[in-house]
């Protein structure tokens, strides 16, 4: 922050002191790409208070919002937000989304997503060997039937910081491969996924990005988080 | 058997109970949400140095301005030189020093006179009348 404000000062001087009749221009225009927007917080108590379901969603560099629980149907859970943009989910997983710049059109295989059996903390003990899961997507921008890869690492003990609460939780990292060859320079092919789990099972934060170009999408489950803790 | 049908309900119910506690607002869950997670993002690099671009091309660039003359019987319209349009009087007026002169209009008038005998004589008298107007473009 503090480079920010001494980069935006000094260009401001810069500029200022040429006596061009355009400063206020450059002024202007730094100044909103400058500017810096706040995260959207809510204490546990309004969690608690809110009458519908929430969860903290983060996408790229934007501060943070809160979405709410819209549907829950065909074990899909609808998520969302002031701009009427929506993530639908299955078991944590993000199989759909709509009003975003780039959307997942389909997702196909679900049914045998790792996490509809992670979620189950007993049974995913027994399950040591790694779980390798394939799907197709369907993505705005004509891409569809991408072929997508995913291997889950062992759980691994750790501790969430949400909330200003400290929870226990037990994290699954997903190794995601884009196997499809590309029609254009692709560089960023394979990433991680990250979801984390409370010690009842329940999924408590994850970190999922959908493709190769899109933003991370880092997602708290505020009204579970809250339930846990009364 | 019975047991079975038990441990099959209770395991059932406890399967359901992942989304019992969950509420969903239908609609107003939109007014319940705060914030937006489609802005755009402005990259604050790629501004900086497009503003310093713009600063640099504006301190060190010149401009000449190239004032565009018309030719006689040309008009500058937006830039371009453009041939004025032909003057035109109407029908078969013609067209002096850019003045149309019309003569079409007549006046008439009644004479009346009486000789030494007992006829009477009427006589109608046309003048021309000419005008002038300007011409249409």
């Amino acid at each position: 922050m503090n480079v920010k404000i001494l980069t935006l000062s000094t260009l401001i001087l810069m500029f200022t002191s040429a006596c061009s009749g355009t400063h206020h221009a450059y002024y202007q225009t730094l100044k909103i790409a400058f500017s810096t927007h706040k995260d959207t917080k809510l204490t546990l108590f309004e969690v608690q208070q809110s009458d519908i379901d929430l969860i903290s969603v983060k996408r790229g560099e934007r501060p943070v919002a809160i979405m709410a629980l819209a549907y829950l149907e065909n074990d899909q859970h609808k998520w969302i937000s002031r701009d009427k943009a929506m993530l639908t989910m299955e078991k944590g997983r993000i199989v759909r989304t709509l009003g975003l710049t780039e959307n997942l059109l389909y997702l196909s295989n679900t049914d045998l997503d790792p996490l509809k059996s992670l979620s189950n903390l007993a049974t995913a003990k027994k399950q040591s060997h790694q779980q390798v899961w394939s799907r197709i997507s369907d993505r705005v921008g004509d891409e569809y039937g991408y072929p997508i890869e995913s291997i889950f690492s062992q759980a691994k003990q750790v501790t969430v910081h949400t909330s200003n609460l400290n929870i226990d939780a037990i994290l699954y990292i997903e190794l995601v491969s884009y196997s499809a060859p590309a029609n254009y320079l692709r560089l960023n092919r394979n990433w991680e996924n990250y979801f984390w789990y409370a010690k009842s099972g329940e999924l408590i934060k994850s970190r999922q990005i959908i493709s190769p170009l899109s933003e991370p999408l880092e997602i708290t489950y505020l009204s579970r988080i809250a339930r846990l803790n009364q | 058997m019975k047991k079975i049908l038990i441990a099959a309900t209770v395991a059932l119910s406890f399967a359901g109970s992942s989304f019992a506690v969950e509420i969903a607002g239908g609609t107003a869950a939109t007014t319940t949400a705060i914030g937006t997670i489609t802005a755009p993002i402005v990259v604050a690099t790629a501004v900086g140095v497009g503003v310093l671009g713009a600063v640099v091309a504006n301190t060190s660039g010149s401009t000449t301005i190239t004032e565009v003359v018309c030719g006689d019987g040309e008009t500058l319209v937006g830039g371009v030189c453009v041939a004025d349009p032909d003057p035109t009087c109407n029908g078969s007026d013609p067209l002096v020093d850019g003045v149309c002169t019309g003569t079409s209009t007549t006046v008439t008038g009644t004479i009346t006179g009486t000789g030494t005998g007992t006829g009477t004589m009427t006589s109608t008298i046309t003048v021309p009348v000419t005008f002038t107007y300007l011409p249409s473009l």
